[in-house]
């Protein structure tokens, strides 16, 4: 679903413009499982899982959401989409402007609107 | 209703595959106004790009669906589900594979979009199709080297790397 979303006619070219994009398949990937023990240690949540680190390998943010530490996974949830967006703001450096992290937050919510749960 | 396109992103035809080995086989194919790929091929050759498979173009002829084979085996669909992007198009949709309209099978495409391998109908029976099809799968990629490449990549642009851990399932 992050992939589908990442994609997406706005949000492509900002996030191409300030991020380095890979995706590990934790099962087909030689290494990826112990790729993905080794930047998550023991922080909870299962797949998908994503971590943001800068050039030199040193991580920014990941996607357990503070303070609880919840994984946001997708996301889809108001919560989720909201921490999804603060890692994009924490880690944009020079290269993206606040404007434009604005927009995606935008085209997050445009595309994760329609998949949430109604609520009861 | 099958929407066609006459010129494949450029993104598409660089040999930007997950795997040396893919790139070293990939080469640029070119749709043309003559012989447009269907815009499903050409979503799942990106979709292809990034998780290092292939593309299975199932080509149907008239009342048969091929694909349904395959989904009805649950190692053969699971197996299909890690190493392809599978497509289901009517045979008349094959001419950009020069495909005999009255014939059903499948052709086998890296996510280039050159062209593989391609079965006819009888090869690719429910049991038969992981043994006529693994010949043709990609090589793993190997994580460390997705990161350290994105490293590089990082440092020579100044930007941060996203890293997503998934699996197919």
């Amino acid at each position: 679903m992050l992939e589908e979303f990442l994609g997406r006619d706005v949000t492509a070219p900002i996030y191409n413009k300030g991020w380095v994009d890979v995706m590990v398949d934790v099962d087909r990937d030689t290494g990826g499982k112990e790729l993905n023990n080794r930047l998550k240690g023991e922080r909870s949540g299962g797949l998908p899982w994503a971590v943001i680190l800068d050039a030199d390998g040193k991580e920014i943010v990941s996607s357990n959401a503070e303070p609880d530490g919840g994984n946001i996974g997708g996301p889809v949830s108001p919560e989720e989409c909201a921490w999804f967006v603060e890692m994009l703001k924490r880690s944009r450096g020079g290269k993206v402007g606040e404007a434009e992290v604005a927009a995606v937050a935008a085209d997050l919510e445009a595309f994760a609107k329609p998949r949430r749960r109604p609520q009861r | 209703m099958n929407r066609k396109l006459s010129l494949l992103p450029l993104t598409l035809l660089l040999p930007a595959c997950a795997s040396t080995e893919q790139a070293a086989q990939a080469a640029p194919v070119l749709a043309s106004a003559a012989s447009p790929m269907a815009v499903e091929v050409v979503e799942a050759s990106a979709r292809a790009n990034v998780h290092n498979k292939r593309v299975l173009v199932v080509l149907n002829k008239e009342g048969e669906d091929l694909a349904k084979n395959f989904k009805s085996d649950r190692a053969v669909s699971r197996k299909l589900l890690y190493e392809v992007e599978t497509v289901s198009l009517p045979a008349t949709a094959g001419s950009h594979w020069n495909w005999q309209e009255d014939a059903s099978g499948a052709v086998l495409l890296a996510c280039s979009g050159k062209e593989l391998a391609r079965f006819g109908a009888d090869e690719l029976a429910s049991d038969a199709v992981i043994g006529k099809l693994q010949p043709h799968f990609c090589e793993p990629a190997d994580a460390n080297q997705k990161l350290g490449d994105a490293m590089a990549e990082a440092k020579k642009t100044g930007r941060n790397i996203l890293i997503r851990f998934d699996a197919p399932w």
